[in-house]
């Protein structure tokens, strides 16, 4: 690994607010977080508490209104191709095949002549073999998505976000990329940084789970997951976590998924 | 009947029906004399005429002059209204800036054009090609500029993120997704270009198919005059089949052609 994949990501006393004609919007109140080099965070919040924006603003697509967010001794202001992104939309570029897509993750500064060689490699990692010339809307929504961690990874990102890559895939094709998300965290070693509306899957990939509250966004709770990988969602401890993590959005009283055995 | 005998007749046969039963009914009442040969002569007689026109070369040198002018005048036209739908979409001060000036200059109809053409350049090729590139224009102009509005901003931010800069940005994102809209602007340009051709010929020529039309009026050869009209229908309709072959070839991406079948 090289030096820079060792770095600490340092979210610090991060708030965001947006301006609109009606008023203003505080998205995101006072984020403090630290994220170790091959970390795995997943976020869980309810819709509209800012997940999305704090993805964004460490991707650099967005700046911070107070704060601010550091990778090592650098301060990150702009995208670049050391964190790459995934999206709840693949956001493929129709008009180009699968592995134009991919290559067009490729950052400039690197040579030409290496790019069929790293396309070929990243279709390999996320199991599109064959599939090199076929367009994104003869792809399964799936399929699609892998294209779109794959264009994430060409740049050899040190830290993937994704900002609820699986949300809109069926329920089996969504255990299926988790699985795949998992090999490719365990064999390229990223940071990688999950936002997800699924309890489950913020249990079965995270090594910390951050619960987000809303209005104005914060970091309600942290909870780390001490359980051996691959986790098995049927055991007590998995129901443990998820039952912590339930009372944490919806409290003592109600407890819609208690499972007491 | 075959399943297959059905398609080819829907495809091929069932658009020529109507057109075949109508000239029957024509040919049989001016065998009649219902309708006076002076202003309506029986297909036959049009037929016999077009036939003279073709071996003698007449009629191919009328359209092959025609043709030469709208191919000129297009490409200027389309050019033009390429560049500047670019330049207008690429800055809102240029947008305002000819705001006034396009809104009084485009609902004139390109016929107004004519004489003033004239009066400026004189009566030969250059007026002519100019009316033809002004009836392109405008409809090319639009269409660039809504093809360019309707850019998916997501598909843009996810090239700001792979730190694509500007020409790229323009180049690989926004123009393949303005060019449906492109092209919708170049097929209605180019049968504006056919029509104003021969409104320009019908008013002064000494070539062309406009000019055909004008002359055989003069001399009351109704048969030469259907056969000009006739003969713009059909290459309009040659225009507009060709084009759309080259649209479903460059737009082979979009699922809105290519389920049009
Ligand atoms: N570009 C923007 N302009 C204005 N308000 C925004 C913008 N982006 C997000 N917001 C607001 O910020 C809040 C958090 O949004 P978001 O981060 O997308 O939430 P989440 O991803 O957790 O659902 C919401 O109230 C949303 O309306
Ligand atoms: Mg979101």
């Amino acid at each position: 690994m090289t030096a820079a994949g060792k770095e600490m990501l340092r979210i610090r006393n991060v708030s965001k607010r947006f301006e609109l004609d009606s008023g203003s919007v505080l998205a995101l109140d006072n984020v403090s977080m630290d994220v170790k080099p091959g970390e795995f965070i997943s976020i869980v919040g309810s819709s509209g508490c800012g997940k999305s924006t704090l993805l964004r603003l460490v991707m650099g697509l967005e700046s911070c209104t107070s704060g601010n967010i550091e990778l090592g001794e650098t301060n990150i202001s702009k995208p670049s191709a050391e964190r790459g992104m995934v999206f709840q939309e693949s956001r493929l570029l129709p008009w180009k095949t699968v592995a134009e897509n991919i290559a067009f993750g490729i950052p400039k500064t690197n040579p030409k002549k290496e790019h069929n060689a790293i396309v070929k490699e990243h279709v390999e990692l996320v199991d599109l073999h064959g599939f090199e010339q076929a367009l994104p809307y003869q792809l399964s929504g799936g399929m699609q998505q892998r294209v779109s961690i794959a264009r994430a990874l060409v740049g050899r990102p040190n830290i993937l976000l994704l900002d609820e890559p699986f949300g809109a895939l069926d329920a089996l094709t969504r255990i299926q990329m988790q699985l795949e998300i998992l090999r490719i965290w365990e064999t390229e070693r990223k940071t990688m940084i999950l936002v997800t509306h699924d309890i489950d899957e913020a249990i079965f990939l995270g090594d910390r789970v951050i619960v987000m509250s809303a209005r104005p966004g914060s970091i309600r709770k942290v909870i780390h997951i001490n359980l051996p990988r691959p986790r098995d969602r049927s055991s007590t401890e998995f129901m443990n976590y998820r039952r912590d993590i339930f009372q944490e959005f919806f409290g003592e009283q109600q407890k819609p998924f208690v499972f007491e055995i | 009947m075959p399943k297959k005998t059905i398609k080819i007749f829907d495809r091929f046969l069932l658009p020529v029906v109507l057109p075949g039963l109508l000239i029957f009914l024509w040919e049989y009442l001016a065998h009649k004399g219902v309708i006076r040969s002076t202003i309506l002569p029986a297909p036959s007689v049009i037929s016999a005429t077009f036939y003279d026109m073709v071996v003698s070369g007449e009629l191919w040198g009328h359209l092959k002059t025609s043709l030469w002018r709208v191919f000129q005048g297009f490409a200027l036209g389309s050019s033009l209204g390429l560049i500047a739908g670019l330049l207008i979409s690429a800055s809102p001060r240029v947008e305002r800036s000819l705001l006034l000036v396009t809104g009084i200059l485009r609902p004139i109809p390109i016929i107004a054009w004519v004489p003033v053409l004239i009066l400026w350049m004189g009566i030969d090729e250059a007026s002519k090609v100019t009316v033809i590139s002004i009836g392109t224009f405008w409809p090319v102009l639009l269409n660039v500029i809504h093809g360019i509005r309707s850019t998916d901003r997501k598909h843009i931010e996810v090239a700001t993120m792979l730190g694509k800069n500007p020409s790229s940005i323009l180049i690989h994102v926004i123009l393949p997704s303005a060019l449906p809209s492109i092209f919708t602007g170049l097929r209605v340009g180019i049968g504006i270009a056919w029509m104003s051709v021969i409104g320009a010929e019908l008013i002064a020529a000494s070539q062309g198919l406009g000019y055909l039309i004008a002359y055989a009026r003069e001399l009351s050869q109704a048969d030469v005059m259907l056969v000009g009209v006739a003969c713009i229908g059909f290459t309009g309709l040659l225009i507009d089949i060709l084009l759309q072959c080259i649209e479903k070839r460059l737009l082979y991406w979009n699922v809105n052609l290519s389920g049009k079948g």
